[in-house]
């Protein structure tokens, strides 16, 4: 075989089993021939030496292999493990911006609600029980009405607010969860 | 001989040859089948992936003789390994031969 000859049949073997850097693998052989040639034999003695271009394909597709084997599997990626520190070191200061200040401020202001709106209710409750004693007392149909309807007036206040506040909490406790969603997501991307 | 041992000695005595002196590739096939009988082209795909292993690494030099010639020198990593490698050797040469008795002729 001329050295083109094998080094065509080379290169279609080894693109046949998908062995990565052809064109550098060539230059080896074709170094090969060069040294042969230099030292005064033919391309035909130094193909032959060489051996069939299907067994050396072969042979680079086991190196592949042995390598693939031999390569630690995941070594600990530090790279990415700073990427995420350095990340949070950013999300730090910045959360305690978003977070902690309005947090505190939304916080405060739910609880006030929640607080108003039960207390409503409580007050609504208390009319309600008190007013047989308070009606025993004075006997008038006035007091009755008044205090009934206080009580009903107060009841649904109470149950407008709890409404809202129910309403209010669930979007900013959804808000909060998409927020932290984006931190994670800040934090592990690539 | 048979071609299953020399297969896994070849790496070993590429190892070990690198780590003796560089070699440029024909040089080495040249040594390495003065004594073993190989097909002198599957010893390039062993020298590619220790070098991609960083074992080895490479030059290239020209020379008045003849074409420039691609160098194998071994690394630090190459030699911490060449040792293990030979001490493995060893060791199994020990093993194998207690199994089959060092007379048998």
């Amino acid at each position: 075989m001329t050295k083109q000859d094998y080094l065509t049949a080379l290169r279609t073997e080894l693109e046949k089993n998908k062995i990565p850097n052809v064109q550098e693998i060539l230059s080896d052989y074709e170094e090969h021939f060069a040294h042969g040639l230099n030292k005064g034999k033919t391309e035909a003695v130094i193909s032959e030496g060489l051996g069939n271009p299907v067994t050396i394909a072969k042979a680079f597709e086991t190196e592949k292999m042995i390598a693939s084997l031999q390569s630690p599997e995941n070594p600990f990626p530090w790279g990415l493990a700073f990427n995420v520190i350095g990340r949070l070191l950013v999300l730090a200061p910045f959360n305690f911006i978003v977070l902690f200040i309005p947090g505190a401020i939304l916080g405060s202001l739910v609880f006030a609600g929640w607080t108003v709106a039960l207390t409503l209710g409580g007050a609504s409750l208390a009319i309600l029980s008190g007013l047989p004693k308070i009606a025993l007392a004075s006997f008038s149909a006035w007091i009755w009405l008044a205090g009934i309807s206080t009580s009903f007036g107060l009841l649904g206040l109470a149950a407008l607010g709890c409404l809202c506040m129910f309403f209010l909490t669930k979007f900013l406790l959804l808000g909060l969860i998409s927020y932290l969603q984006w931190n994670l997501k800040f934090i592990l991307q690539r | 001989m048979n071609p299953q041992f020399k297969k896994g000695v070849l790496e070993l005595c590429v190892l070990n040859m690198v780590g003796r002196k560089d070699y440029y590739g024909y040089e080495l096939v040249e040594e390495i089948s003065k004594i073993l009988e190989i097909s002198e082209g599957t010893l390039y795909p062993i020298l590619r992936r220790l070098t991609e292993e960083k074992y080895f690494e490479t030059y290239l030099r020209e020379s008045s003789e003849g074409p420039p010639r691609k160098y194998y020198r071994i690394t630090k990593l190459g030699q911490d390994f060449q040792r293990v490698q030979f001490r493995q050797w060893t060791e199994f040469n020990q093993q194998i031969e207690k199994l089959i008795g060092k007379d048998i002729t």
